[in-house]
């Protein structure tokens, strides 16, 4: 440790020219903050004996500030030799505030100020007392935003977000307290690193063979969980969230056997890998549906590959890129406003409730991610002839299995000629496990009295997915 | 630093050696006085009327003591006033008094008929900052029977608003107009002890109630971070991390930031986000149409930097979150609880809704306004928008005048339902301030004041108006001993020279 925050310093700031606050440096090197502080003022003072000049400092100034410049009307004084003209000058319109001032300012107020080394002076003289001073950042050279010192938070949370601070509050000197804890029974384990973690999901694809905890690529940089290494994991960080692990995965896994299954069986199969690749926490991260493709693309060529798994990807990039078309064509139907109103409801509905069950359930994360990535509608699952009605997403919530099922529910409303009117309407509705499936209704027979009655109305309990399959002749 | 002075300008060798501080732990007992129903029962089919109908019966009786303690034996020339129950039972010419709610007609307040019949062929006219006119107003009494027009030059400087349940002694003119004299409130209610509920709770649940308690340390209030996503104030939010958690400066002083045994966030945390466009404006602006998730449409980024500041601190700090005017939650008040789902790491160090009530809550994202016990002292606390909307009723600066009138009035938000968004009550109107806080405290108000008021039966309030964060950088402390305030400012230097 002993010269290593030298060699630190002098890399970071010399070298790369990057600014380094006494946060980061402990971090850095796992040191306790207030010695980190008192390193970066033995850098300062040794490198400007050297060069002066060569490195520039932020102090953070703890002091009481004179009475009459601590109101905060006006109070940006005391940091600014320069401003000073406008506390003297009078404010003939403040007066009552004035007043308020003279019996609030009895007593000087505690003041906690980061300033440049060039404000230093003044911002001392400007205190009436010092309580506490140290070296805040380094820079190379003198900053023309403070915000740039942002940055440096930035890559704490970045690169050191995942320590747990119930327990680094030893090595850094964080105020402890005994009775925080982490909730002993959260679905999710927290998650420190956020921006990092959605990512894996992607590139992991190829190869990974199912495991029963898929939660352990979750805080891995994209290059550890690279598909040479399935789930190697390093430190299985989720405890609590195994337990509702081995559960989710059987069920979904069957969901997609059951309603892929009229697909060919390699792609049957391709659907189910994914499904189990996708780690079940991923519902919290900012979902990434613009780049997600792309990243996809340019990772995935750098990877090495084997040839089954090449030859899968390009397989699946065609049909992708057929399906767009495919889609493309179709929504520009619907803009032209040929196609029925109902479909694009389905969809809007179902967007709908995956976000709902987002905020509810978080063990219905297999479901969310399905949700993230078809959402864009240029997925390869969109096609698929999905099951018509009933279409239950079974999702475990604590013990019981719960869902939502599509029911037709007959509706009367009065339309714009006030008229009386009946519909069909397909509704959503939640169930769980121990409540009955309710009666199919007689679909045919519904469906061909509303159809012929009103164009456009709900056609059937038939899903978004059987929409893309087979485009309507009366369409086009 | 050996010293103890708190200066870390040293050079090698370093010294090495320091204490660990360790935080204190408040009391904490929140009350869920202002959550509504859940799910399917809450309903939004009521008439307003209701709340008005419910505030005025439920305040009636306490009015009445009020007016017949002051003018019960008064002599107004050879009559004694009457006591009317009704506002129309008052009779022409004869002194009397009568208990009923305020009405105040501005020609620049939003009227929601007018809103009606304009909705379809204007753009909604922009929000006023006050309803104030120099004209004068027109001022009406009413309860369930019907109106009363009240005119009275007490009446201007008394600072009323609609909605407040007042008594007025006076008598009615030949032109039906009522002319006052003089007005009562209802005043502070009763005050609960310090540690009552806590003494209550603990008397029930068998335990032993404390004869003594460890000294308790302070509460920070803070509001109006208005985190934008943007990188423009994040020094300054990096800032409050630092002063919080205690690695800047010199926590170990005794009056240094260990010191603080709580944070109460109190509205406005985020910058823009309310209200919640819904489905038919995000349709409306844009061109084209796009299921789930559009970065277009949403960033996410402030609530990851709110959730990501919660995470930092909250392993040595709990927090209280009351949501505000620009956080998204319900516009209409009570405003719920952020949702859980906004904070995916920080919430982990939540409670989970199985232990509502535990003492030991780390996170608790509550509703606005708020009450709650913490170290005993009862706390009234708001995100503000119910006393910037009488603001715009009246010509008054100080908030503080504001927020002291509204707890005698025994409303804390008496314009809702008419110029701010209510939940429709129905049975029980929880903005009724049913016992009198001994903090009371709004946040996002236009710069940092203290009081202490005080009441009929020694009550003593201390209400504070915590100026934003974002604009002020002021970290108001409260003493949980003597419920002194004190209040510190976290500023990043002038950037130019």
């Amino acid at each position: 440790m002993a010269d290593q925050y030298k060699t630190y310093l002098a890399g970071r700031v010399l070298n790369e020219g990057k600014p380094v606050t006494y946060r980061l440096l402990s971090r850095e090197l796992k040191v306790h903050v207030n010695v980190a502080k008192q390193m970066l003022f033995d850098f300062y003072t040794k490198q400007n004996a050297k060069r002066p000049g060569s490195v520039n400092a932020s102090f953070w100034v703890t002091g009481k500030k004179r009475p009459l410049s601590s109101q905060h009307t006006n109070g940006k004084i005391s940091q600014d030799g320069e401003d000073s003209f406008m506390q003297s000058s009078p404010f003939p319109s403040s007066m009552p505030d004035r007043e308020e001032e003279v019996v609030e300012n009895t007593r000087p107020v505690e003041s906690h100020i980061i300033v440049r080394e060039e404000e230093l002076e003044d911002t001392l003289e400007a205190l009436e007392e010092l309580i506490a001073i140290h070296v805040y950042s380094l820079q190379p050279g003198p900053l023309e935003n403070m915000n740039l010192l942002s940055t440096c938070g930035h890559e704490i949370r970045e690169r050191f977000g995942k320590e747990d601070s119930l327990e680094t509050w030893k090595i850094y000197g964080t105020i402890h307290n005994p009775t925080q804890r982490v909730q002993p029974v959260a679905p999710a384990a927290p998650a420190p690193a956020p921006k990092v973690a959605s990512k894996p999901i992607n590139t992991a694809k190829p190869l990974l063979k199912r495991t029963g905890s898929t939660q352990s690529l979750r805080r891995h940089d994209s290059e550890e969980s690279k598909p040479d290494k399935p789930a190697s994991q390093s430190k299985a960080p989720a405890t609590t969230a195994k337990k509702a692990e081995p559960k989710v995965q059987p069920k979904a896994a069957d969901f997609f056997r059951s309603s892929f299954a009229k697909q060919p069986p390699t792609k049957a199969k391709k659907s189910e890998v994914e499904t189990s690749k996708k780690p079940a926490l991923v519902e919290d991260e900012p979902m990434l549906s613009a780049s997600e493709d792309e990243y996809e693309e340019d990772f995935v060529s750098e990877a090495p590959e084997s040839q089954e798994a090449k030859e899968k990807r390009e397989k699946r990039d065609a049909e992708k890129k057929a399906k767009q078309e495919k889609l493309d064509h179709i929504f520009d139907d619907v803009k032209d406003g040929k196609s029925s109103y109902y479909q694009l409801q389905h969809v809007a509905d179902r967007a709908t409730i995956e976000e709902e069950e987002d905020v509810i359930m978080d063990d219905a994360s297999e479901l969310d991610d399905e949700s993230s990535n078809d959402a864009p509608i240029d997925k390869k699952e969109a096609p698929t002839p999905a099951t018509p009605e009933p279409e239950p997403h079974p999702t475990v919530a604590g013990s019981r299995k719960r869902g939502r099922r599509q029911v037709k529910k007959r509706k009367t409303v009065k339309d714009d000629e006030g008229y009386l009117v009946t519909k069909e309407v397909m509704e959503w509705e939640s169930y769980s496990e121990d409540e009955p499936q309710p009666k199919k209704p007689k679909a045919p027979a519904i469906q061909a009295s509303t159809a012929k009655g009103k164009k456009g109305a709900p056609q059937g309990g038939r899903s978004i997915a059987s929409f893309f399959t087979k485009p309507p002749a009366a369409k086009k | 630093m050996a010293d103890g002075s708190g200066d870390f300008r040293q050079c090698s060798p370093f010294e090495t050696d320091f204490p660990t501080n360790e935080r204190s732990q408040s009391a904490y007992t929140p009350l869920h006085t202002f959550d509504l129903p859940r799910g399917a029962d809450k309903h939004y089919q009521q008439q307003y009327a209701d709340m008005y109908f419910l505030r005025l019966a439920q305040l009636k009786p306490a009015v009445e003591e009020q007016a017949e303690e002051a003018w019960g034996n008064m002599k107004i020339g050879t009559d004694t006033p009457q006591h009317v129950d009704r506002v129309l039972d008052v009779r022409q010419g004869i002194p009397s008094w009568v208990v009923g709610t305020v009405f105040v007609d501005m020609p620049l307040k939003p009227n929601v008929l007018d809103d009606i019949s304009k909705d379809h062929w204007i753009s909604a006219p922009p929000t006023r900052e006050r309803y104030t006119t120099d004209g004068k107003l027109d001022m009406m009494i009413e309860d369930e029977s019907g109106r009363l027009q009240i005119s009275g030059d007490s009446l201007d400087t008394l600072g009323l608003v609609t909605g407040c349940v007042i008594a007025i002694l006076g008598h009615e003119n030949i032109d039906g107009v009522f002319n006052v004299i003089d007005t009562k409130y209802a005043d502070l209610p009763r005050q609960p002890e310090r540690w009552e509920k806590d003494d209550a709770n603990l008397a029930l649940s068998g335990g032993k109630i404390k004869q003594r308690r460890a000294r308790a340390d302070r509460i920070a209030i803070i509001s109006g971070l208005e985190i934008a996503g943007d990188s423009g104030n994040d020094l300054a939010l990096d800032m409050l991390t630092e002063y919080l958690i205690g690695e800047s400066s010199d926590p170990s002083r005794p009056e240094g930031s260990k010191k603080i045994s709580r944070l109460i966030l109190a509205g406005g945390s985020l910058a823009h986000s309310s209200p919640i466009p819904s489905r038919e404006e995000v349709s409306a602006k844009k061109g084209h149409k796009k299921y789930g998730y559009d970065s277009a449409a949403y960033d996410a980024s402030p609530t990851a930097r709110l959730d990501t500041f919660l995470s930092d601190i909250l392993p040595t700090l709990p927090v209280t979150l009351l949501p505000g005017v620009t956080d998204p939650a319900s516009v209409a008040i009570p405003q719920q609880p952020l949702h859980a789902a906004l904070f995916p790491q920080s919430r982990a160090l939540a409670n989970s809704p199985a232990f509502k009530n535990d003492p030991h809550l780390g996170f608790d994202s509550v509703s606005n306004p708020w009450e709650g016990d913490i170290d005993g002292w009862r706390f009234l606390g708001t995100g503000g928008q119910t006393v910037t909307d009488v603001q715009k009723y009246l010509d008054v600066d100080s908030t503080l005048d504001i927020m002291d009138a509204m707890l005698r009035w025994r409303c804390i938000a008496p314009t809702a339902p008419d110029t701010l968004w209510c939940y429709p009550f129905q049975d029980d109107d929880p903005l009724i301030v049913k016992e009198c806080p001994h903090v009371y405290f709004a946040g996002n108000m236009p710069k940092f004041e203290v009081r202490t008021e005080s009441g009929p039966f020694q009550q003593t309030v201390t209400l504070i108006s915590v100026p934003k964060y974002s604009e002020t950088g002021i970290i108001v402390l409260l003493d949980m001993e003597t419920l002194e305030v004190t209040h510190i400012d976290l500023r990043v230097g002038e950037s130019k020279p």
